[in-house]
């Protein structure tokens, strides 16, 4: 793939606090598949709890692999109730948390998406006693970094990332800002001004915009339709009394996370947040309830896209099992043998530049595909609607004939599997990748260790497990399609 | 490389860092009888490893009547081969029998290359497979051929409409339009139609060669085990003649004879908001090592928004949509190096879009940055510290895992910077005033810009007399290419 001129003339990202940038989001839309979640109906239901009390470390585990997460992990509850979850990384000199508020998305108030993240992003510019160029002093004092990160449904959250020995102070300088916020008027101007650039640098994403397109209309009211960043008229419309009303009333210990993935003491790391996170008073007896399951409408649309050019974009949703079940682990492996199908019958043929797959994690998870810069959209979709069929029929492409055709699954299930592994752990291991997932798996109900025990569920797959639940989700269940392009080019696509 | 050409990342920073991850990492290198670098960097965090090649070729090889060949060669690598496994079919058979996802390729002014993760316990079969790819002919097949460029021109299609696309055009064809075919790798729909298989078989013959290479396997491996590995299953992939036996003559600087005003109208912008931006033709390491250590310096020294340079430009030009938004960018290249001042900013009310551009330009050169050199007070000791802190920390973040280390490796060993890789850190934390007046002295205050304004297609109607008036070049798709011209 040529880079163009994007890669060399990329521009960097802003500031502290702007979140996606126009060049890089199809590449980050590629890549955190793993870190976006939405729920299934129709499959057993979620054994997931809102604030589930600390685990018995004592899960089953059979790889090194999750025994190792296992062992480093440890999670424990402040006084205020707030959740400190760490993951150990020994000998490792680079560290990250995510301080998150779970299902912040389920308080705004309807015609407000983006409240949320305003009032926190606002509550680290500046508290009694730091200025904002105090803190941004201390941070750089420190060699850490501070970003709002607004990546999926379930939170919105700070991430820190800076050298190990930094790890707690900044997460202390995070905390006291937390507890006694300024507000400023001056701040919230900024603030404003800095979503509004970031908003407008994600309209020019074609793909991303056709993504909200069907999101919105195929999961209705759904919160997980709110973008947790706002949209231009919400974050125009949201004044600085609204922000500290949602923060005084809204923000509350039942709901925050602290998921860090340094080379710490778990004891240690707790003893110093005791005074900052640790204070933060609770708003409310409980946290939230969890998000209703994401069943798509069944939906085959086309969006026209003055200036398309020669190409479309394509985006389907699907419904997905719980994220803690072993059916997700099943879909994941079908994923990568519909992804090899679709690599071959759609990139291959000329009728797509990319396509790939999305399963989320989330509080109510969901599955997603994205046909990229996509030519013969109505033929796409039959190609992609194909290649569920024949996995759910129990066939796979049969890499020992390596000829395109057909084989039966239990054949190539030992190196999907492998694949599937590499997929959803192929992105690394950097601390910030860690603790965003240990924050994910925590604000979707889950222990922290959700993610990384994907691979032994992963293990435990059979090719019939694949097959039906590929049958369930992908060819029976309900889909929502929409390609978003010139007219000339999605005019065969549905309605 | 799909991540951009960056300044080279320290060895002695990566080898101080390695009694800490002692039993855990470690960074080894090798090289081998045919020529080939050998990079193993070990990580256990995962049970994965990923194989990396980079050569030092892509559009800097080029010359005007080939720009675009790599690319193509590019996608012929996974596709077509005479070895165990040929076409493009049966390529991903072979891959996805190891468990290999995220295979992936690309091509770049200064280096390409072709990465997969696997399974670390599957490693020896993705050498295997690497070794037999490179040692074989490209696709014999001539209706493999048309096939791929049929592909590559639908992509090239879209890549050329994009107002992004166009832009960059005409920034490469202004600042580096002695060989602007240096700088695209994608080429042009007619030279890509051109290409014919004996263009790519002396292309890889020239090219692909191991002594032109570096091969970079990292995750769950023992260097020994995989040098052993490489020694035997590379041993077929023969040496070649040294491609860069003759230097190309470098980019000269300044990349325009005066200042240069362009404006694009771009359908991607809203309407009411422009964005302003200043590029100048930028230090090369290899040929002026000071200054580009002095830029990327100043590029840490100048990028807070609380600081006197942008809190300087944000309050003197209140159009700007505050001292956060304007960025700051430096691509440190092998030759072809650039760096920039941009901004947002809004359209309506006066000044207008023409002369704003002129106050930006005046702002950001005559006053801000030419007090940077003027005022040895414009940056305090503190702030120099914070930047050196910041950049130090930022290779540090920046190297956290395996697959970062790898990008890193194989984008510096590309740009030729391996003595940097030593002297890094060492260096910019001597950093100081002085490396930064050189670059200012030379790349700014002796050099000429681009100052450049895209607008939305409205906004640009409604401007264009006094655009046209205060001589700037309208851009557009018609005149942005070089090959166009």
């Amino acid at each position: 793939m040529i880079p163009g001129g994007k890669t060399e003339a990329r521009r960097a990202a802003s500031g502290a606090l702007v979140t996606a940038f126009r060049s890089a989001f199809i590449a980050a839309l590629a890549a955190a598949w793993a870190l976006c979640a939405c729920a299934c109906a129709g499959g057993p239901p979620s054994t997931r709890q809102p604030l589930p009390e600390p685990p018995p470390s004592q899960a089953a585990a059979t790889s090194p692999y999750v025994r190792n997460c296992i062992e480093n992990f440890s999670r424990r509850n402040l006084a205020n109730g707030a959740v400190l979850a760490l993951m150990r990384r020994p000998g490792k000199s680079a560290a990250a948390a995510r301080v998150a508020f779970a299902r912040g998305t389920m308080l705004s108030p309807r015609p407000k998406p983006g409240l949320e993240a305003m009032a926190l992003a606002l509550a680290t510019r500046g508290a009694r006693g730091q200025s904002p160029a105090q803190m941004d002093a201390a941070f750089e004092e420190l060699g850490a970094r501070l970003e709002l990160k607004l990546e999926n449904y379930d939170d919105v959250a700070l991430e820190i990332s800076c050298p190990a020995e930094s790890l707690a102070r900044a997460l202390e300088l995070v905390g006291a800002s937390l507890l006694d916020p300024d507000f400023s008027p001056q701040e919230f101007e900024r603030l404003k001004r800095s979503f509004l650039l970031a908003r407008w640098r994600e309209a020019g994403d074609p793909l991303l915009g056709a993504g909200v397109l069907l999101r919105a209309a195929a999961y209705g009211d759904h919160p997980y339709t709110m973008a947790s960043g706002g949209d231009r008229a919400s974050i125009e419309s949201i004044d600085l009394d609204e922000v500290k009303a949602f923060w005084s009333e809204r923000v509350g210990a039942e709901r925050l996370f602290i998921a860090a993935a340094a080379d710490l003491d778990p004891d240690g790391l707790s003893a110093s947040l005791a005074a900052g996170l640790g204070a933060i008073p609770r708003r409310a007896a409980s946290a939230p309830p969890a998000p209703p399951p994401l069943s798509p409408r069944r939906l085959l649309q086309r969006k026209d896209m003055p200036g398309g050019g020669m190409t479309s974009f394509v985006r389907a949703e699907f419904s997905a099992p719980p994220a803690d079940s072993d059916d997700f682990a099943a879909l994941a492996v079908g994923l990568a043998m519909f992804d090899d199908l679709c690599s071959l019958r759609i990139v291959d043929r000329g009728l797509a530049y990319s396509s790939w797959t999305r399963l989320s994690p989330a509080a109510a998870s969901s599955l997603g595909l994205a046909i990229y810069r996509c030519f013969r959209p109505a033929a796409a979709r039959q190609a992609a609607m194909d290649a569920a069929f024949d996995i759910a029929s129990g066939r796979c492409l049969d890499l020992a004939a390596g000829d395109g055709s057909l084989g039966p699954m239990e054949n190539g299930i030992a190196s999907y599997k492998a694949g599937a592994i590499v997929s959803i752990y192929g992105k690394g291991s950097s601390a910030p990748l860690i603790a965003a997932r240990v924050a994910r798996d925590l604000s979707a109900g889950g222990d922290g260790l959700g993610f990384f025990r994907l691979a032994d569920a992963i293990d435990r797959v059979d090719a019939d497990s694949v097959a039906r639940v590929t049958r369930a989700f992908m060819v029976d269940g309900p889909s929502a399609w929409l390609a978003l392009g010139s007219p000339a080019i999605v005019a065969d696509f549905g309605e | 490389m799909k991540r951009p050409i960056r300044a080279a990342l320290s060895l002695a920073l990566i080898l101080a860092a390695l009694p800490a991850l002692a039993g855990e990492t470690a960074l080894r290198n090798f090289s081998l009888s045919n020529g080939l670098r050998l990079f193993v960097y070990r990580d256990t965090a995962l049970p994965l490893a990923r194989i990396q090649i980079v050569f030092r070729a892509g559009a800097i090889a080029q010359d005007r009547g080939n720009a675009g060949i790599f690319h193509v060669y590019e996608h012929l690598f996974y596709r077509g081969g005479t070895g165990t496994a040929s076409g493009s079919t049966a390529i991903k058979a072979a891959l996805s029998r190891m468990g290999v996802r995220d295979w992936n390729g690309g091509t770049s002014s200064e280096n390409m290359g072709f990465s997969f993760s696997l399974p670390s316990l599957r490693l020896r079969e993705g050498l295997a497979f690497l070794a037999d790819k490179l040692a074989s002919p490209i696709a014999a097949d001539q209706a493999a051929l048309n096939r791929e460029k049929q592909i590559i021109e639908q992509e090239l299609s879209g890549l050329l409409a994009s107002p992004d696309t166009i832009y960059e055009a005409a920034m490469t064809r202004l600042l580096f339009g002695k060989f602007p075919w240096r700088k695209d790798p994608a080429g042009s729909l007619d030279l890509l139609r051109s290409v014919g298989l004996a263009d790519l078989r002396a292309l890889q013959q020239t090219w692909f060669v191991p002594n032109n290479a570096a091969l970079i396997v990292s995750g769950d491996v023992d260097p020994e085990t995989v040098r052993s590995a490489v020694e035997t299953l590379f041993a077929a992939w023969k040496a070649g003649a040294d491609p860069w036996k003759e230097s190309p003559q470098p980019f000269p600087k300044p990349g325009v004879t005066r200042p240069t005003w362009i404006a694009m109208p771009d359908p991607s912008m809203p309407e009411g908001l422009g964005l302003v931006e200043l590029r100048y033709r930028g230090p090369d390491y290899a040929a002026d090592r000071g200054a580009a250590l002095g830029a990327e310096l100043w590029t840490a020294l100048a990028e807070s928004p609380q600081g006197r340079f942008k809190s300087s430009l944000a309050k003197n030009l209140p159009k700007l949509r505050g001292p956060e938004s304007i960025l700051l960018h430096y691509e440190s290249l092998r030759d072809g190096s650039w760096f920039s001042v941009s901004a947002p900013f809004a359209v309506e009310g006066r000044p207008g879009a023409a002369e704003f551009a002129q106050l930006f330009k005046e702002r950001t050169r005559a006053v801000e940055l030419t007090a940077m050199k003027l005022e040895a007070a414009y940056f305090s000791q503190a702030e120099y510290a914070a930047a050196q802190k910041r950049l130090v920390s930022r290779r540090v973040l920046e190297l956290d895992s395996a697959n970062a280390m790898s990008d890193a490796l194989a984008t510096a060993w590309a740009a030729g910077m391996d003595d940097h890789f030593v002297d890094y850190a060492a260096a910019m934390n001597k950093a100081d005033n002085a490396y930064l007046y050189r670059f200012i002295d030379a790349y700014v205050m002796r050099n000429l810009e681009v100052i450049a304004l895209r607008l939305n297609p409205e906004d640009y109607e409604r401007e264009k007399r006094s655009l046209s008036a205060a001589g700037f070049l309208k851009i557009d798709a018609s005149n942005a290419f070089w090959w166009k011209q």
